[in-house]
């Protein structure tokens, strides 16, 4: 009887197990090689973090299986939504084919079905090219919300088309701040974390803990080395609680008030630079008058903090240097007075001389030659084209200022006014949530009433997606490679870890899709994304096949690095000392603003509704309501789809301080109502010391449950600045339900 | 022998509950539950909250995968709240702290604790924390599951 060995992967027999062996290792060699497992690099898109954070994936069989920090990577270690994006890979409900609806927007039943992507292109240039046709290329809204990553693909295919009307959601995040910041000194500065020479970090309306815990390593490490921290918020966070020498609590919406009178301190008692003030800021005198009546007993009663705190807060950030800042680029912002907000507490870093100094706030010297994906690099974007099509933003009467700063993108927070005044009447949204505005309902009426709208996304989301007329499926962050990022002058970039789910296509792929068979072939390399990013970093001198994983690379600068680069004629184009400001100096008095009939002076205006602007208002509804803040196993409105992240925060809360909820007769879980002018939700309560007495601060981004939705309690109010919400300065009442 | 445990220090815990998904991630494939919480608590005393982080082996062995390197959740912890090593050894990082004599366990453990804190613990707090057993394991919930 002679023994055979059966191949386990073809059935076929052999004499010894030699030969079987050596069968196996040539016939199935893929079989064997997939069944180990591997080790592959991406990019983190769980927030919205730029440059984002890195993840070290473990696949087997084609699955991943299990991930964890990219290890020598800058911003590191991973957080718990990182961590969660495992489950969303595998999702059930995640979106595998592209959707058409087969009923008038009219009805709310949109009854998708499955069409091919060789349909659904063909419909949407089709719609593209009969909108232009009709109401010119300006009607066609392109809009990226979350994440971050698409955006310098959509952005080129808006201009391409010949539509200046490409908007983001930091429309509501970040960009206002950023624009306070080149009002100011002609550049983004919003500060940094603190570095081995920081004495003083100044850490303003932001919670690193729950928003950049990579942040966390680098703050532990300056307090050990003695440095000193102010932490500014109204809310006693962790990193208020484990950090601050100094914690002030601000009256939610008067930080404008706060910075004045640290500046009344810092002035009155001679303590800023005089030699910077006097040198490179314009406007100091006009200053100084005017924060004349900001002393620190007045602004006690304006913002509740109590006076000495304020004089030692001013004295310390001024005399302890050099002193850094990190200011929440949202919280200071989601009020009417947004920039002029965030404008007052840069001021405070003029006026105490630390900017660009080491330690203090700086910017890089020699940074790598392209603009970071959030705004897109402006020779990929074609920012150029975009100042020319200027005359055809939908924002530009309403938010002048903006319109004249940000050229690379409009203010979409009046969308619903822009499809009223048939201004728009097609979208295409790449991960976009409607009711992340207020009173989202007329959000979902303005997608209703435009002729065409596309969405692209991971899930379904009927809030938003009841509205459209075609959705398509997004590949995720293990499914794509396109973009690469960078820190500082080192490049990273990553490759896809596992092929995409169903018929999920890349953001970047469906945007070269649509523009070759719109006809820009050239514009968009015959589809190919990978050149089209080799078109950026050929900038650096560098491909991308030449960059290294896990690695990365670093292009070399091509100095040390400088400081104090405005006396050195570093920081304009035209090479002379200065600000690239039309003063050339730090505008404390903003010439900008001037021009268009605002307020020149980082002013303090009370919040369109507060207890001190609406005093009848505030004896029906006594609280003050902040929301939009983070918690740590969310970002906003994503991933409550998630079960292990469900598991750590079920429901949506009201946060309410013991001794309001005492006043009450609320307890722990109660299910409350919040009510203001505006609306009223139900949501459970949760009793914590996180808020101070008199504000309650209730979760944001519960689409799924309609009768907890904040944003049905904000009003359509904006900055007249910059045109943000005021998430975070209205009142209300709590109450059993 | 050597006696491997947890030290953790509350100065540090800002509550990000990193440590509970990176637990989750490396031991759902083996079918497991997680095998770590944090859990929130308001101290009235000193009006603030705390954070206090409840580990494995407070009830059972780690079951994640370990090597030479730290178990996921130290490793991955932002604000390095925590280590894990040889409790009796005072050349380990985690008995070295040991050594020092402030480490403590919960005042709920029973015996043999292998997880021991450090930092300030409001008084207040030490009354209202449970045993271990009974926060411990957070139920295992599957990769492919949908929430309610």
């Amino acid at each position: 009887m002679s023994v055979k060995f059966l191949c386990p992967y073809c059935d076929q027999e052999f004499v010894t197990k030699m030969v079987l062996g050596d069968h196996i290792k040539s016939a199935h060699s893929d079989i064997i090689e997939s069944a180990k497992e591997s080790i592959g690099y991406t990019f983190c898109d769980a927030c919205n973090q730029v440059p984002y954070c890195g993840i070290k994936v473990y696949v087997k069989d084609g699955r991943i299986i299990r991930l964890d920090s990219w290890e020598n990577y800058p911003n590191s270690p991973l957080c718990s939504k990182g961590f969660a994006t495992l489950q969303r890979q595998y999702h059930p409900q995640r979106l595998g084919y592209p959707l058409k609806r087969t009923t008038p927007k009219s009805l709310p039943d949109p009854r998708f079905v499955r069409i091919s992507w060789e349909e659904a292109y063909n419909t949407i240039v089709s719609k593209m090219k009969e909108i232009r046709e009709k109401y010119g290329p300006e009607a066609v809204l392109f809009y990226c919300g979350d994440p971050k990553e698409m955006r310098p693909a959509v952005s080129r295919l808006a201009t391409v088309f010949g539509s200046p009307n490409f908007g983001t959601e930091s429309s509501t995040c970040f960009r206002a701040a950023a624009l306070a910041s080149q009002l100011m000194f002609g550049l983004i500065v919003l500060g940094n974390p603190p570095t081995r020479d920081t004495k003083t970090v100044l850490i303003w309306g932001t919670n690193p803990a729950w928003s950049r815990p990579f942040d966390m390593p680098k703050l532990f490490d300056a307090k050990e080395k003695g440095a000193m921290f102010i932490v500014i918020d109204t809310r006693r966070t962790p990193v208020a609680d484990k950090l601050a020498d100094l914690h002030l609590q601000p009256r939610p919406g008067t930080d404008d008030a706060l910075a004045l009178g640290m500046m009344n301190v810092i002035i009155e008692r001679k303590l800023y630079d005089k030699e910077f003030v006097e040198n490179w800021t314009y406007g100091f005198e006009a200053l100084e008058e005017y924060v004349k009546g900001f002393t620190p007993e007045k602004v006690e009663e304006i913002t509740w903090v109590p006076s000495d705190k304020i004089v030692a807060a001013a004295e310390l950030f001024a005399t302890n240097k050099p002193g850094t800042l990190m200011a929440g680029v949202s919280t200071l912002t989601h009020t009417t007075n947004a920039v002029q907000t965030v404008r007052a507490i840069l001021t405070l870093v003029a006026l105490t001389g630390n900017f660009d100094i080491p330690g203090g706030v700086t910017v890089p010297t020699y940074p790598l030659p392209f603009r970071s994906h959030d705004m897109g690099d402006p020779d990929f974007i074609m920012e150029k084209k975009k100042i020319e099509m200027k005359n055809k933003r939908v924002d530009k009467d309403y938010f002048p200022v903006w319109a004249e700063i940000v050229h690379e993108q409009i203010q979409v927070n009046l969308l619903p006014e822009y499809v009223r005044e048939g201004k728009i009447k097609m979208a295409i949204l790449f991960g976009a949530n409607v009711t992340i505005w207020p009173q989202f309902q007329e959000y979902q009426e303005a997608l209703k009433n435009m002729e065409f709208v596309v969405a692209v996304d991971y899930f379904y989301r009927p809030w938003t997606h009841n509205y459209v007329d075609i959705v398509l499926p997004a590949a995720t962050n293990y499914e794509r490679f396109e973009p690469f990022i960078w820190f500082g002058r080192k490049i990273y970039v990553r490759k896809p870890v596992v092929k995409p789910y169903l018929e999920a296509k890349t953001d970047w792929q469906i945007v070269f899709d649509l523009a070759v068979r719109l006809g820009y072939v050239e514009e968009f390399w015959g589809g190919d994304t990978k050149k089209g990013l080799d078109f950026i970093l050929q900038k650096a001198g560098v491909t991308i096949d030449e960059i290294p994983i896990p690695d990365g690379k670093v292009i070399p600068p091509p100095g040390p690095e400088e400081y104090k680069k405005y006396e050195k004629g570093l920081l304009r184009k035209d090479g002379k000392p200065g600000f690239p400001t039309p003063t050339g100096k730090v505008e404390i008095w903003s010439t900008i603003l001037e021009k268009y009939g605002y307020d020149p002076l980082p002013v303090y205006k009370e919040p369109e509704e507060s207890p001190r602007s609406k005093p009848d208002l505030a004896q029906r509804y006594p609280l003050i309501l902040i929301t939009g803040s983070r918690v740590p196993m969310y970002t906003h409105s994503k991933w409550r789809e998630l079960s292990w992240l469900r598991d750590l925060m079920p429901y949506p809360v009201v946060n309410i301080n013991p001794e309001d909820a005492e006043k009450r007769g609320i307890r722990e879980g109660d299910l409350v109502m919040v009510e203001n002018a505006h609306g009223k939700i139900r949501v459970h309560a949760h009793i914590t010391y996180l808020v101070p007495p008199g504000v309650v601060d209730v979760s944001h981004g519960w689409a799924m449950i309609p009768e907890a939705h904040v944003n049905l309690l904000i009003p359509r109010v904006f900055d007249p600045i910059s045109g943000f919400p005021t998430y975070k300065a209205v009142l209300c009442e709590v109450y059993k339900a | 022998m050597a006696r491997y445990g947890f030290i953790i220090n509350l100065d540090r815990c800002v509550g990000c509950h990193t440590c509970t998904l990176a637990c989750r991630v490396w031991t759902y494939e083996k079918n497991e539950d997680c095998w770590n919480t944090v859990l929130e608590f308001n101290s009235h005393v000193e009006k603030r909250v705390i954070w206090i982080p409840y580990v494995c082996v407070q009830v059972r062995d780690p079951v994640c995968i370990l090597g030479q390197q730290p178990p996921p959740c130290v490793r991955n912890c932002p604000s390095m709240a925590r280590v894990y090593g040889d409790l009796d050894d005072p050349a380990d990082p985690a008995g070295k702290i040991m050594a020092r004599g402030e480490a403590r366990p919960l005042p709920s453990e029973t015996d043999k604790p292998r997880a021991y804190y450090i930092g300030r613990l409001p008084k207040d707090i030490e009354a209202q924390l449970p045993e271990p057993s009974k926060v411990l394991p957070r139920k295992y919930i599957p990769l492919l599951h949908i929430p309610p």
